[in-house]
């Protein structure tokens, strides 16, 4: 279940709040999401995927928290490795920089 | 046990329900672990979380009820924009029954991804032009609320009644293995008492303030949903596919179909030869 939400990561879009499909985050006036409803995380890991700076961390447990710190997820590369493992963000084969389009339109 | 899936699964089910059951991916190749990682990372991301080598360390397994998540059965479909037997509700994806698509198979992938897509494209289209058809004032003045159980109790609401006891009570009934992996008349028969009971008091007293709502709905559809299950269960008095009546074996020809249930508070189970007279006549 969601477990860590990463104040220094995080640029509060609270995208988090938006998608979560059980409602867990709520948002603050001035400040990071907070998790309200921890007990009610279905592990979908949705709320991390679409993190746009991977400041969110769901653990592997569905059934209870298992106190996994941020320094903890951090030392191992944790943070955002569920998005790379998917291909998304920085995991996914660039391409862009193969792209000669740029240059054609210089030469113009 | 080499290989637990098939048939075998029967045999995990049985251990599961003795104790504890582990399991390795020992029979991978190193090249088949790589494409396994690249092809099927929502399953190694977890294994790789708690700090476990799947294909060399042992973890423990269970099996987990997914309803009609991934498999047949869902709410029926009446026209080819995905709308239902209520006006103006229109489904897709898990809640969608697929069978007329694709026959009685579950499946991953492939046959889950295309029909989520497709049926989110076609009830798309559907719910907009239902909606298009009746914009104006009119619609609007004259929209109420339906939702019954778990919103507004046909009797008095009460506190003694909760939306986690009443989930937590369907749960009990319906994804233990020794009642639902291997069923049996007596077992569901008790299971479908129980579940009439939990549903009536559900109807005539669950009710929820503010967010709460959406706790006590989702709890009478739980009710609603398990209790249709286990009285389904109960009509098809044969085994077939994930229904396992160890108290009859076998496949009967007379349930070679799907069962369709009509109703909520009061329901019927048509069978679909039943239901194919209905629609020609």
């Amino acid at each position: 279940m969601i477990e860590i939400v990463s104040a220094t990561r995080c640029v509060e879009c609270d995208i988090c709040v938006k998608v979560c499909p059980a409602n867990v985050f709520d948002a603050t006036d001035n400040g990071v999401p907070v998790i309200a409803r921890q007990e009610d995380c279905q592990t979908c890991f949705l709320c991390e995927i679409y993190c746009p700076t991977d400041a969110l961390y769901v653990a592997e447990f569905a059934e209870g928290p298992t106190g996994i710190t941020e320094a903890q997820a951090d030392a191992r590369r944790l943070f955002g490795s569920y998005a790379r493992a998917l291909g998304w963000k920085r995991g996914k084969a660039g391409g862009s920089e193969f792209d000669p389009t740029h240059r054609i339109r210089v030469a113009q | 046990m080499r290989n637990g899936i098939g048939d075998r699964e029967e045999e995990v089910a049985r251990a599961l329900i003795d104790g504890p059951v582990y399991a390795r991916l020992d029979q991978a190749e190193p090249a088949l672990q790589g494409w396994l990682r690249q092809g099927q990372p929502n399953c190694f991301v977890p294994y790789d979380r708690v700090g476990i080598d799947p294909f060399s360390e042992l973890f423990r397994i269970t099996l987990r009820a997914e309803g009609t998540v991934r498999g047949t059965g869902g709410i029926d479909i009446v026209s080819d924009d995905c709308a239902t037997g209520v006006p103006g509700l229109y489904v897709a994806g898990d809640a969608a029954s697929r069978e007329m698509m694709t026959g009685a198979v579950s499946g991953g992938g492939a046959v889950n991804s295309s029909w989520a897509l497709a049926s989110g494209w076609w009830a798309g289209k559907g719910a907009s032009t239902h909606a298009k058809r009746r914009t104006g004032k009119a619609f609007r003045s004259a929209v109420q609320s339906l939702g019954q159980a778990g919103l507004r109790p046909a009797s008095s609401a009460s506190a003694d009644i909760s939306a986690s006891e009443v989930i937590e009570v369907v749960r009990s009934e319906v994804t233990p293995l020794g009642k639902n992996f291997f069923r049996t008349g007596e077992g569901l028969e008790k299971s479908g008492e129980r579940l009439e009971s939990v549903w009536r008091d559900v109807r005539d007293h669950l009710q929820g303030e503010g967010l709460d709502r959406v706790r006590t709905r989702e709890a009478a559809s739980i009710a609603a949903a398990g209790r249709w299950s286990v009285a389904a269960a109960l009509h098809r008095t044969e085994s077939r596919g994930m229904h396992r009546r160890t108290d009859l074996p076998g496949k009967s020809p007379a349930f070679a179909h799907r069962l369709v249930i009509t109703g909520v508070d009061e329901f019927r189970i048509a069978g679909a030869p039943e239901r194919l007279a209905e629609l020609a006549s």
